[in-house]
């Protein structure tokens, strides 16, 4: 039996979650360490080998492949540890990148700076030469200033380049030929051409991406090499995949290509996972909350696929390759209520970290978070969480919250409370929404899966104010990411340039490209191991009407391609764009802005069942450990069951209002809603006035 | 109506409603800016969201609009209010430009629509945007030659467009009849009233899940917080009453205008009193509503206010646009105000800047961002044969912000009516769409105005029409009045701090704007916007010698401007900083 292992750095835990091809999984965390990787894997493999009693080359020996999440390219673009870089530019454009689109995000905020551009004004030269629309030279390339530029860069330690002109997604002659001249210049430099970083018009997105590749690739490179040979030095020499910002996963040599790939690897990991759990209970839409300590990530799975965008900016900087649609909110365990200078209450985005943390893990924070708010409620133990791991004081929470909140706004210390953890549901309510109501989804058709350890306690409120019935909670949710990393399906995204009015659109032109396209994605996929069973190819288009600034991503059906010219097209389009903004105008001229292929290597969809260790074996009421007050309204207090998930059986059923403790999280089922414990070890809530 | 009861509402009602009615806003922004169509409403996203309630007071000002914009959207609101007043109904909308009514320049278009609950008028939405063209006898826009308000296009008093979800096609054939580009501003219509119809479903949601009474109260309450903070600032203020000034630039053959202002401090209350000449028989007149957004403006900078705003924000502020028929409370008709969101409204809100910069502490000192500086290009199409427009606001949104006590001004972002919420249009799209090249698009060296903090730098802007001839056209000068410097900034090496606008032959003779309205290229030639640099603050010869050798090497300020400007005595071969004859240039 073959395994897979998935590792997920985080800036506070590392996760390692394993599971075999017949879906048993064992889970192991351990605190991250940056400075000393090797110590953090060793200790991980070796709470793995220990749970199965057997040494780590006998576990390493056990899988054939390793999958893993990383924030090492997020915080080196947070923390400024980048590369030092150079650019190339057309002439009389070098300021494009620091420019980005003359957005000044706060409009009335005069401190606030721009971000620092990736490339200084000084390393950023122009070249001499124009290509225009249609990808005639109207101005030769300058070879000479090319050297000379080349020169400049040795002169200031350059170590890696972007390559970024005008029009070169029509002509990379350019591109290419600046590619070869570096080459001869500057040889070993990482050098990144626009053109095939990220072939899409309008330069800003583009330019901003090839930067953020030269920029990151460095210290990524480093990284897996440190990685690889260190797992290699422990005994492992099958292969290791990345998870990338489309979420799904690559080699080592996908993300060298395009390092930009390795932004937010890691959470994009989550919505593998929440469409895994979706699947076990036979629902394809799912929206995954994923709340930690500081902070919330939202996503959404829809249909089966797990909703990208192109264009995002990620810390203020802008990325034009399909990422993982993420909406991370700061909003967590540790987020802090405080007061406006209006007297309104407001929580996050500052955290208190997970140093001191909550004012109820006394070490001495003084802030009201939300697992303050939490224990005050009586949703969280007043006494420990995390299975014991950590002791808390429900004084120092309801002090705290009395002190800072409550006595400024002239409320008693149950309100305030209660206040705190509605405006954050509302908060985390209104993240939701972006990336689903805004996109035109129906949140009646999804569910949530929750992740990590704070959501099960808020989820059934966000769920009432925005009309979702059902949450699943899986019991590895606070792993959520490392088990999305297992299961996610190898991803590959190729696209084309292709602009042209319908009208003008050749279909067998487009078709040919699509073709080319797709040959690539096999032999890729095929290179990689997988069958042509497990490989699938998804054609898409980006579509608008003549002159919108946005486009369409539409997924293209068998049915929809050419056989019948483009009229299809047009009327998928017409429903995406009315679903999307509630209205089409069939009247108006569509125009076609990109072609892309999809290449999916599928391995999550294979396992239909998961096992782990320790199944309870008691009815419910069995199961509950003790009764606490709890408060579901400032004014009311009830008696609730607080039951040890751990003990129920499979098929316990639950009535709310109820707490369920699980070693990593603790679940709030409030009144009019109902659990229920599934064999995937996972809890699925519903509401019930909607049986 | 029952009078709304303050103690109805508890703090967590607070803190969420105003979280909706932010998100509401941002959701309606998103509709418009992936649907719109023209490129000054998509590209450039030269439009406001915003949001009233029954009594046309405004609930939310958001981070992301343009100040002009919003500042006197209630003023409208009211109007259509009052006009329709017993004839307002579910599923109508209705759209209103007029200067008399809180109308800004007749081409930002507000668009309403009325939310009801329960069959009673709660709320409304709202959308001001920048429509390209509302006919008039030239193309497109920015006629400064117009000399009265008739001469601008359609002026569209209170008019109800939609009844009960039945557009009203009368009223419609007669306005698309007689503008310029009837399909593309008929998507964009289309995109404003899916924006109003997504705020409305929301807004029905909330009161829903308030109840139709605490709602009221909670908005109620949310004014008065805003009320309590502005006086609360205020109060921190001296008493007393400072003067400030401005100047609107001369068009040929007249004297250059002067804007004053005077604000007066009182305990919690702030007076601004603005004083100007009288109207112009050209485009720089600014109607109340696009002076009241102006003065607004000023005023929460140099109270170091952020978003959200509402209602309570104007409740401490006793604004006097001055005299009726003045430029500052231009009477519409028969003042044209095409130039009122760009000229003078910066003119205002620099001499209220400048009084109010002899009140407010150190540390919340801005410098201004110039006179702004749009441009539209027309030609005809070599193509098709047909007419083309292209609107760019600020030149490409493209000047330099100011800067601010501790902080050195923003580059590139446009004047201050935008704020920096105008975007620069991708210069890929715009060829794809539009005959022409643009042939440079990068910083000017040293146009950031000298400070301490210096200014942000302008942009400068070349366009090379493909296979025909291309007219620029724009209103009011730009290289006349560098941006407003303050606390002792001063720029010595002037001239590029200023903006102008040129046409360059074939033969690279250059032929500059002046006071002229428009400017002709030339087949093979170009036209250049260079849109002015932003204001410095402090006295320059105290900035940081490390960042004037930064700036050098960066290019941003020369080796030349260190030296005048900065006192910065930079060595060309090493780019090192000549200790010895910089503390002599500084000890000066």
């Amino acid at each position: 039996m073959s395994h897979r292992l998935g590792i997920d750095i985080g800036g506070t835990f590392t996760d390692f979650v394993l599971l075999s091809d017949n879906g048993d999984l064992q889970v192991a965390k351990v605190s991250s360490n940056p400075e000393d990787l090797d110590s953090v894997i060793d200790e991980g493999l070796g709470e793995l080998a220990a749970q199965s009693g057997i040494d780590i080359p006998a576990l390493l020996r056990q899988f054939d492949l390793i999958v893993h999440g990383t924030t090492i390219a997020t915080n080196a673009l947070i923390q400024g540890k980048l590369a030092r870089t150079g650019m190339l530019c057309t002439a009389g454009f070098r300021d494009i990148l620091e420019l980005r689109e003359g957005l000044k995000e706060r409009r009335y905020d005069y401190i606030q700076p721009p971000p620092t551009p990736l490339v200084p004004r000084h390393l950023r030269l122009p070249i001499d030469e124009r290509i225009n629309k249609d990808g005639l030279v109207l101005q030769p390339l300058d070879e000479a200033q090319v050297r000379a530029a080349a020169a400049v860069f040795r002169d200031n330690g350059v170590e890696a380049v972007a390559v970024c002109l005008l029009w070169s997604i029509v002509n990379p002659a350019h591109e290419e030929r600046i590619r070869d001249l570096l080459a001869e210049e500057m040889p070993g430099a990482p050098v990144y051409l626009s053109s095939i970083v990220s072939p899409q018009l309008r330069e800003y997105p583009r330019f901003s991406t090839t930067a953020l590749c030269a920029a990151l690739g460095s210290r990524l490179h480093d990284y897996i090499g440190r990685l690889e040979s260190n797992l290699e030095g422990a005994g492992f020499h099958k292969a290791i995949r990345y998870i990338q910002c489309n979420g799904g996963t690559t080699s080592a040599a996908g993300l060298r290509e395009r390092p930009v790939l390795a932004l937010d690897s890691g959470p994009a990991a989550g919505p593998a996972a929440g469409r895994f759990f979706g699947r076990l209970f036979d629902i394809d839409n799912v929206i995954t909350l994923d709340m930690g300590g500081t902070s919330l990530d939202v996503s959404l799975v829809h249909q089966g696929h797990i909703d990208t965008a192109k264009n995002v900016d990620v810390h203020r900087y802008r990325v034009a390759v399909p990422m993982v649609n993420v909406r991370t909110l700061g909003a967590g365990g540790g987020s802090i209520a405080w007061i406006d200078d209006s007297g309104l209450l407001q929580v996050g985005p500052q955290s208190a970290e997970a140093w001191p943390g909550p004012a109820c893990y006394g070490r001495g924070g003084e802030a009201a978070t939300v697992t303050d708010a939490n224990v005050a409620l009586g949703y969280f133990s007043d006494r420990q969480l995390l299975g014991g791991a950590m002791a808390i004081d429900g004084d120092l929470a309801r002090d705290s919250i009395r002190g800072t909140i409550a006595k400024p706004l002239g409320v008693d210390g149950l309100e305030a409370a209660y206040a705190i953890y509605t405006l954050v549901n509302e908060n985390m309510a209104n993240a939701v929404r972006q990336i689903s109501t805004e996109q035109g989804h129906d949140l009646r058709d999804f569910a949530f899966i929750c992740g990590g350890g704070c959501s099960g306690a808020h989820a059934a409120r966000i769920a009432e104010s925005l009309g979702v019935t059902r949450i699943i909670v899986p019991r590895v949710a606070s792993l959520l990411c490392s088990f999305g990393a297992v299961i996610a399906d190898v991803r590959h995204d190729y696209s084309r340039n292709h602009a042209a009015r319908f009208s003008d659109c050749n279909a067998g032109d487009i078709n040919r490209q699509f073709g080319e396209m797709m040959a690539s994605a096999r032999a890729d996929l095929a290179a990689e191991g997988f069958d042509p069973e497990h490989i699938r190819l998804q054609r898409t288009m980006d579509v608008r009407y003549l002159g919108e600034l946005g486009v369409l991503t539409l997924t293209l059906a068998e049915a929809e391609i050419f056989a019948n010219g483009m009229g299809p097209i047009e009327t998928l389009f017409d429903q995406e764009h009315e679903r999307a903004f509630t209205f089409a105008d069939p009247d108006c001229e569509r125009e076609l802005m990109g072609l892309g292929v999809i290449a999916y290597g599928q391995r999550g969809a294979l396992l239909s069942r998961i096992a782990m260790p320790g199944v309870g074996d008691q009815t419910p009421e069995q199961a509950i450990s003790h009764s606490r007050q709890a408060s579901f309204a400032p004014d009311q207090s009830l008696m609730v069951a607080v039951y040890d998930g751990a003990k129920v059986a499979f098929g316990g059923e639950i009535e709310g209002p109820a707490v369920i403790e699980e070693d990593t999280t603790t679940i709030l089922v409030p009144p009019g809603w109902r659990a229920r414990l599934d064999d995937s070890h996972a809890w699925f809530m519903w509401r019930l006035d909607q049986d | 109506m029952r009078a709304a009861d303050k103690t109805d509402v508890d703090i967590t009602t607070l803190a969420t409603m105003q979280g909706a009615l932010t998100s509401i806003t941002n959701e309606m922004s998103q509709v418009v800016v992936r649907t719109a169509r023209s490129p000054v409403f998509k590209l450039a996203k030269d439009f406001s969201c915003t949001l009233c309630d029954w009594q046309a007071r405004q609930m939310i000002q958001g981070d992301a609009e343009l100040p002009v914009h919003v500042g006197s959207i209630p003023f409208v609101c009211r109007a259509v209010a009052k006009a329709y007043e017993g004839d307002i109904t579910p599923g109508d909308t209705f759209l209103c430009n007029d200067p008399a009514f809180g109308g800004l320049h007749l081409n930002d278009v507000a668009l309403l629509r009325p939310v009801f609950v329960d069959n009673e008028l709660l709320f409304w939405a709202v959308i001001r945007a920048h429509w390209l063209d509302l006919g008039g006898p030239s193309p497109v826009d920015l006629r400064r030659a117009q000399s009265d308000s008739y001469g601008e296009g359609i002026r569209i008093p209170p008019l109800k467009i939609i009844a009960a979800g039945e557009p009203c096609d009368d009223v419609m054939r007669l306005y698309f009849n007689n503008i310029r580009f009837p399909e593309q501003q008929h998507s964009d219509m289309l995109a404003m009233i899916a924006a109003a119809e997504i705020a409305g479903r929301r807004l029905a949601a909330m009161s829903e899940k308030y109840g139709i009474n605490v709602t009221r109260a909670g908005i109620e309450a949310l004014y008065d917080m805003t009320e309590r903070r502005v006086r609360k600032a205020i109060t921190d203020l001296p008493d007393g009453s400072q003067q400030g000034e401005s100047w609107l630039s001369a068009r040929k053959g007249d004297d250059h205008k002067k804007i004053a202002a005077e604000v007066t401090v009182t305990g919690d209350r702030m007076a601004i009193t603005l004083s100007s000449p009288e109207q112009l028989r050209e485009v720089r007149n600014s109607p109340f509503g696009a002076t009241h957004a102006a003065v607004g403006h000023a005023v929460t900078i140099a109270l170091g206010l952020q978003p959200p705003f509402n209602d309570g924000l104007y409740r401490a502020l006793d604004i006097d646009y001055g005299p009726f028929g003045t430029i500052t409370n231009a009477q519409v008709p028969p003042a044209p105000t095409l130039g009122c969101t760009t000229q003078p409204f910066c003119e205002i809100v620099d001499s209220v800047r400048d009084a109010l910069s002899k009140i407010i502490p150190d540390e919340r000192q801005t410098a201004g961002w110039g006179p702004a500086a749009s441009i539209v290009l027309a030609g005809i199409h070599p193509d098709t044969g047909a007419f083309y427009g292209h609107f760019h606001p600020n030149g490409g949104s493209s000047g330099g912000g100011g800067a601010a006590h501790g902080a050195d001004g923003w580059s590139g972002v446009g004047s201050e009516n935008s704020g920096g919420a105008v975007l620069k249009e991708p210069v890929e799209l715009l060829e794809y769409e539009m005959p022409f090249l643009i042939s440079r698009l990068e910083y000017r060296t040293d146009s950031g105005g000298a400070g301490r903090w210096r200014g942000g730098l302008a942009v400068d802007t070349e366009w090379e029409p493909i296979d025909h001839e291309q007219t620029a056209r724009f209103h009011g000068t730009i290289d006349t009045f560098p941006a407003l410097s303050v606390q002792g900034a001063k720029s010595t090496m002037l001239e590029p701090k200023l903006g102008q606008r040129n046409a360059i032959d074939p033969d690279g003779n250059i032929r500059k704007s002046g006071s002229a309205s428009r400017l002709h290229s030339t087949r093979g030639g170009r036209l250049e916007m260079c849109p002015p640099g932003g204001g410095g603050v402090g006295n320059a010869f105290d900035r940081d010698e490390e960042a004037v050798r930064r700036d050098v090497i960066n290019g941003f300020v020369s080796i030349e401007g260190a030296a005048l400007d900065y006192g910065v005595v930079i060595d060309p071969d090493n780019n090192a900083i000549n200790k010895t004859k910089t503390a002599k240039l500084r000890t000066r």
